[in-house]
């Protein structure tokens, strides 16, 4: 009885989470949109994140430097690092490690800041004064997701692949132009493309994760704490489930 | 129920039922009719579905049975669009205050004419004035929330509340948490609000001897139903074994 009880609670999250997440992009079409708190959830998402996206970034990409030089070493073809290194980050880590981060640091602010609203009555009041919380609350937070992380993802990515250019010309006495030119090389659409749409995902996950187990706090500050770190873990695994899926399709389809 | 009649109440509850848990009832049968321009007080303990009433006034939730009709409306079988229209005549002051932590006083007392433009900064600046005068907090206008202290709070949301002058005000504890002296110059504000404009007010409370003070009619809940229902005299007089422990 408690299982099936679990599996109905289950299956009515999920239909809940999906209208939220409905009505929320359909608010992106419709009016009223707003702006400025669009504006300043793009700036806690995006500019917020920039500088722990970067740090990310930049030691991933020395650190696969060093571990695919051992490596490739081993077959006599270490001049490939860059290349390696390259279409790893582009294709998976840019776009998973970044969006892993992010989770951590705005999916818990985002639960636990539409939470206290929630349990300090902030989100009734907003129904009483005639605004739908999801356009108000919601619909700016998928915005600024769906904006913020393909623009942290292309950051990350950068900073990941000069990171191994710092590890290649320093470390592994590789010339500069090799390893540019090997990078360049390397990437083509196939790569460039699931790596730009994958984090358009990853962004609307976070955003609606958040808000989804923001506006459902129960219990008081609790609650909120709860809410925070259910939050980043459902967000966590949404994505890693998300990045199956979409390389998944990209293999079937390019 | 004739015209007449529906017009002489601004709040009709009738056979209303909740339940938040299918197996426990909040709300089982409420019949309450409030009469336009007065103040009606639901007294009842923690837990007794008293500020249920209140949000399902509102639409924030849907009764499960009843009709509850706001100046003649029904407002149960209502979209939330047609909601928004019925919302505008009516106040809200929560027990938390639920003022929008990151906007200002001028913001929050002011969120209704923001949100529907067509005033200009100085319109919607004498309007938030007006209001916050009301309360006698005009110098709080630029601050925010965590610099007001609790009862400061809750008088700007009574501010908020009065912001589109509506016709019906809820009260939900309003005196809960507040010093003595805070909590009569909350109980004041209710009274002149009544007193100077005859706005209906809709009062739930636990605090006997603040319910006293405010009100001309009280209404008692204990498990989803009304056990009482009249003047405070009357109540006085009840042999209730319910009412005689409450009002010891």
């Amino acid at each position: 009885m408690n299982s099936l009880k679990l599996i109905f609670r289950l299956i009515k999250s999920v239909q809940e989470f999906s209208l939220l997440a409905y009505h929320g992009l359909r608010g992106i079409f419709q009016r009223p949109i707003y702006w400025r708190d669009t504006i300043d959830q793009m700036d806690r998402f995006g500019i917020g994140s920039f500088l722990i996206v970067g740090f990310t970034g930049l030691f991933t990409g020395m650190v696969m430097a060093l571990q695919m030089a051992v490596t490739l070493e081993r077959f006599g073809i270490k001049s490939l690092v860059g290349r390696a290194v390259s279409v790893s980050i582009v294709r998976e880590l840019g776009p998973v490690l970044s969006a892993l981060i992010v989770a951590g640091r705005m999916g818990s602010g985002i639960a636990a800041e539409i939470g206290a609203m929630k349990v300090g009555e902030q989100t009734d009041a907003l129904r009483a004064m005639g605004t739908d919380p999801v356009r108000k609350l919601v619909t700016p937070r998928m915005i600024a997701g769906l904006i913020m992380m393909p623009v942290l993802t292309v950051f990350a990515d950068f900073i990941g692949v000069f990171g191994s250019y710092v590890i290649c010309s320093s470390v592994l006495d590789f010339s500069g132009n090799l390893y540019w030119t090997s990078v360049l090389e390397s990437l083509d659409e196939t790569d460039v493309f699931p790596g730009l749409t994958k984090p358009l995902f990853f962004g609307l996950i976070i955003s609606t994760v958040g808000c989804y187990m923001g506006l459902g706090t129960r219990g008081g500050t609790v609650g909120v704490g709860k809410a925070a770190t259910e939050s980043v873990v459902i967000a966590s695994l949404g994505i890693i489930l998300a990045d199956f899926l979409i390389t998944k399709f990209y293999f079937a389809i390019l | 129920m004739t015209q007449q009649e529906a017009s002489e109440f601004m709040v009709q509850i009738e056979g209303l039922h909740h339940a938040f848990d299918e197996d426990e009832p909040v709300l089982a049968g409420i019949d309450l009719h409030i009469a336009r321009g007065g103040i009606r007080v639901i007294l009842g303990g923690s837990g007794s579905g008293k500020s249920t009433i209140l949000r399902l006034i509102l639409g924030l939730i849907k009764p499960q049975k009843g009709v509850i009709r706001v100046d003649g409306n029904d407002v149960v079988p209502m979209s939330e669009k047609e909601l928004q229209k019925v919302r505008r005549d009516i106040g809200m002051v929560f027990q938390s205050a639920a003022l929008f932590d990151s906007l200002t006083v001028r913001e929050n007392v002011g969120y209704r004419f923001y949100e529907e433009g067509g005033l200009s900064e100085e319109e919607i600046e004498e309007r938030v004035l007006e209001k916050l005068s009301f309360v006698n907090l005009e110098e709080t206008l630029d601050m925010y929330p965590a610099e007001l202290s609790g009862g400061m709070k809750k008088r700007v949301a009574i501010a908020r509340a009065l912001a589109t002058n509506p016709h019906l005000i809820l009260f939900d504890e309003p005196t809960t948490g507040l010093d003595p002296i805070t909590a009569h110059q909350v109980t004041d504000h209710i009274l002149e609000l009544n007193r100077r404009w005859g706005v209906t007010s809709i009062v739930v409370t636990h605090d006997l001897k603040y319910a006293f003070k405010v009100a001309r009619k009280l209404s008692m809940i204990k498990d989803g139903k009304i056990i009482f229902d009249g003047t405070k005299e009357e109540l006085l007089e009840s042999k209730d074994s319910y009412v005689q422990q409450f009002l010891e």
